[in-house]
């Protein structure tokens, strides 16, 4: 049989059947102007979302230490219990070498981080001063950990609006706006340059306490991609207050009195009389004593951090599209030398923030798997009518010497030729959509447009390979919409041919 | 009644076909018997519901008999698969419908080209052009064959369905009442338009109808009545065979 004339056939079919084929046509236009103008927003999600986390905090290549507990991130170890220590990297100075040597790393900077919070030391609210509003959440501060003499170089996306960058050997915080004018209400006063506050840092090492400056208000140029807690501090502190201190998770040797206390099965026992706990002679707890004790604990000179720790590398490359490329160069070095160290992306860097890009992709995917399933029912509804209205031409054709092969074909043919059709004509609609969408520069008014608009403005991004993909979509919908109204027609005896029409 | 010396081309025995209505079932057909010679041109002849249309779709293979036998071409047609009756009917058999039942979307060449079209063999486009051009002008309708079936009159689209039904040479031509959807005059014109292409190409033509005076045209008249044949005979003998003009 000539496909030019089963083509032919089909093609005419649709203009003689116009209405049902205008419902079809539409259906399948329609889900392909969605399809691309939805890939076209996800493509802008993605990228902006890329390039702003890359330029504002993740970079395009992020290496860490590699943890039993869970994925690593700049967010620490995404476990089960949440308590599992970040690694710091093994073997830091032959890893930084190892960057150092690949060929399309433009600029790399060292960094640790860890969570904290500010609290109130022995200051108490000024008198009268009313209750703060500010939630304990807000209260909470993303520590980065950073080394200033390459990290500024490498984001120059974060801006210093008061004060000073964190330097090199100089102590201190730079924190946001928004948290300035929380640490402000909470604590009664306002804040400003120079002035200290207490932060009370924790890990699964335990929590620590530490005084600090403010060195520095700073803003994202591209805001709402970087987590509002984020702070910066200089990686001396960080490394007191996360626990990364020389000793801080050495073996501890109890004296035998204190391992019988622990072999004890029965909670009771402690307080039996052979378990003896010697007190102070005054008798009394000594409240100040351990009070200076907490202080003390702050102090470098108590627990000494320990210089050589880092947590990640954050890098960026000569281009985007080089970082796939040198993550993958890097992960067979690392393998190649033994070092326990993996290199990732950066939405392996940004941990649960970098997946807002997926959430994205997934709530699209969903929608469309629900309106293709909607599209074949509606369509397949529609090729039965017509397959039911056609019975004595397809029995005709069966009579005069068609095989089943032909009828298949024949359909076939009208539900490729009516998708492939209406899925160009959506389309073309879908990119000028997107065009005019682009042009018309909406501003997305809160998080969730930032993440879906991939920066401030409405910018959707056609690809071509993306219409390709919105045109076999459909062409495939429409085909899987015609397998059972082809079955319908295939049951169709010759002998209907010869009943009334 | 068949002709010593003469080898029939189609043969029924003893066929038998019941329908089932619900729980019911009905004969249409109560057994029949008989034997067309091959280049006849036979009516097949009775009063509605006398199973004429339940005959026809049996030897043009679109029905299967509940029992008895079909043999068309000296071969039986009893389990055939679908696949070879398709090829059957495309290669021995031409059908003919009272509705016409042409295919809306092709013009009048593309309709009487479209059976040429499922066929397996190649043949040479400019063989099969001529003798498409020769059926249209058989048929009387050199300046309508770039129409649609709807641009043309009943008569035209039958005439349109007796080239379709010739065009791939078929030993046997079945027409189902082709003139019920047809005034007389008109009705007529397609009977002699069959009779004429029946003495030109030797093509058989079965052909049902209720209609007296056309069944007058026929050389072999088969009457139905309840589903069985009362009357088989050939044009100039008498009900028992004996030649009219002895």
């Amino acid at each position: 049989m000539n496909m030019a004339v089963i083509f032919r056939m089909a093609f005419r079919n649709i203009r003689e059947h116009a209405s049902k084929s205008l419902i079809v046509g539409t259906l399948l236009a329609l889900g392909a102007m969605i399809l691309v103008t939805g890939i076209a927003f996800i493509n802008a999600s993605e990228a902006g979302i890329r390039a702003t986390f890359s330029d504002v905090y993740t970079g395009d290549v992020f290496i860490s230490g590699i943890s039993t507990e869970g994925p690593v991130s700049l967010f620490g170890v995404t476990s089960p219990g949440g308590l599992a220590a970040t690694p710091t990297i093994p073997e830091y100075p032959k890893v930084l070498e190892i960057v150092r040597s690949m060929p399309h790393i433009a600029g790399h900077s060292s960094l640790a981080t860890g969570f904290g919070t500010i609290v109130r030391g022995d200051e108490a609210p000024p008198p009268g001063a009313k209750k703060s509003s500010v939630k304990p959440q807000d209260r909470f501060l993303f520590l980065f950990g950073i080394d200033p003499a390459t990290y500024w170089n490498l984001f120059s996306e974060v801006e210093v609006i008061e004060g000073d960058r964190l330097k090199p050997g100089v102590q201190g915080l730079m924190i946001s706006q928004t948290q300035l004018r929380n640490f402000s209400d909470w604590l009664g006063r306002p804040l400003g340059i120079g002035d200290r506050i207490l932060v009370q840092g924790f890990s699964s090492f335990g929590m620590r306490l530490r005084e600090l400056p403010i060195v520095g208000i700073y803003r994202l140029k591209e805001q709402g991609t970087a987590p509002e807690q984020m702070a910066y501090i200089d990686i001396e502190s960080l490394r007191v207050m996360s626990g990364m201190t020389i000793g801080a998770n050495e073996a501890i040797t109890l004296r035998p009195e204190e391992t019988q206390m622990l072999s004890m099965d029965n909670a009771d026992a402690l307080f039996e009389e052979d378990v003896v706990v010697q007190q102070s002679a005054s008798g009394s707890i000594d409240v100040n004593a351990i009070a200076e004790a907490i202080s003390k604990s702050a102090q470098p000179e108590v627990l000494k951090a320990d210089e050589g720790a880092w947590q990640f590398i954050v890098a960026k490359t000569d281009s985007p599209r080089n970082a796939k490329r040198t993550i993958a160069a890097l992960n067979a070095e690392f393998t190649r030398q033994g070092l326990a160290v993996t290199a990732g992306d950066w939405q392996k860097a940004a941990g649960p923030y970098g997946q807002s890009v997926d959430v994205v992709r997934i709530v699209f995917a969903a929608a469309i798997i629900i309106l293709s399933i909607v599209a074949i029912i509606i369509i397949m509804n529609t090729f039965v009518i017509s397959v039911i209205e056609r019975t004595s031409e397809i029995g005709t054709m069966r009579a005069i010497g068609a095989g089943k092969g032909f009828i298949r074909g024949l359909f076939a043919s009208e539900a490729l030729t009516l998708s492939l059709v209406s899925a160009s004509i959506g389309s073309v609609f879908g990119v000028i959509l997107s065009a005019v969408l682009r042009a018309m520069r909406i501003e997305a008014t809160n998080q969730f447009f930032l993440v879906l608009f991939g920066g401030r403005y409405m910018n959707p991004i056609v690809r071509p390979a993306n219409i390709v993909f919105a045109i076999a979509a459909m062409v495939a919908v429409g085909f899987l919409a015609h397998l059972y109204p082809v079955t319908v027609a295939l049951r169709i005896q010759p002998v209907r041919a010869m009943q009334e029409e | 009644m068949q002709r010593s010396g003469f080898m029939p081309i189609i043969e029924l025995r003893d066929v038998k076909k019941d329908y089932l209505l619900g729980k019911v079932t009905v004969p249409a057909v109560k057994g029949v018997s008989f034997a067309i010679e091959r280049g006849d041109f036979v009516s097949i002849a009775g009063p509605s519901g006398s199973g004429k249309t339940t005959i026809l779709n049996m030897i043009g293979l679109i029905d299967i008999p509940t029992s008895g036998e079909v043999i068309i071409e000296g071969k039986s047609t009893t389990g055939l698969s679908d696949r070879e009756l398709t090829r059957f009917r495309h290669e021995v058999l031409g059908f003919i419908f009272q509705s016409f039942n042409l295919i809306p979307v092709l013009n009048v060449w593309e309709n009487i080209e479209f059976p040429l079209l499922l066929g397996k063999t190649r043949v040479p486009r400019n063989e099969w052009k001529d003798w498409i051009d020769f059926l249209i002008g058989e048929v009387g309708l050199g300046d309508w064959k770039d129409h649609k079936p709807n641009e043309l009159s009943g008569g035209q689209r039958q005439r349109v369905a007796i080239a379709r039904a010739l065009v791939t040479k078929p030993s046997i031509v079945l027409a189902d009442e082709p003139t019920a959807n047809l005034d007389s005059a008109t009705g007529e014109q397609i009977i002699d338009l069959m009779k004429k292409i029946n003495r030109e190409i030797e093509t058989t033509f079965i052909f049902s109808t209720h209609d007296a005076k056309i069944v007058s045209i026929a050389d072999h008249i088969i009457r139905l009545r309840d589903g069985l044949v009362i009357e088989n005979r050939r044009s100039g003998e008498d009900t028992n065979g004996a030649s009219l003009e002895e």
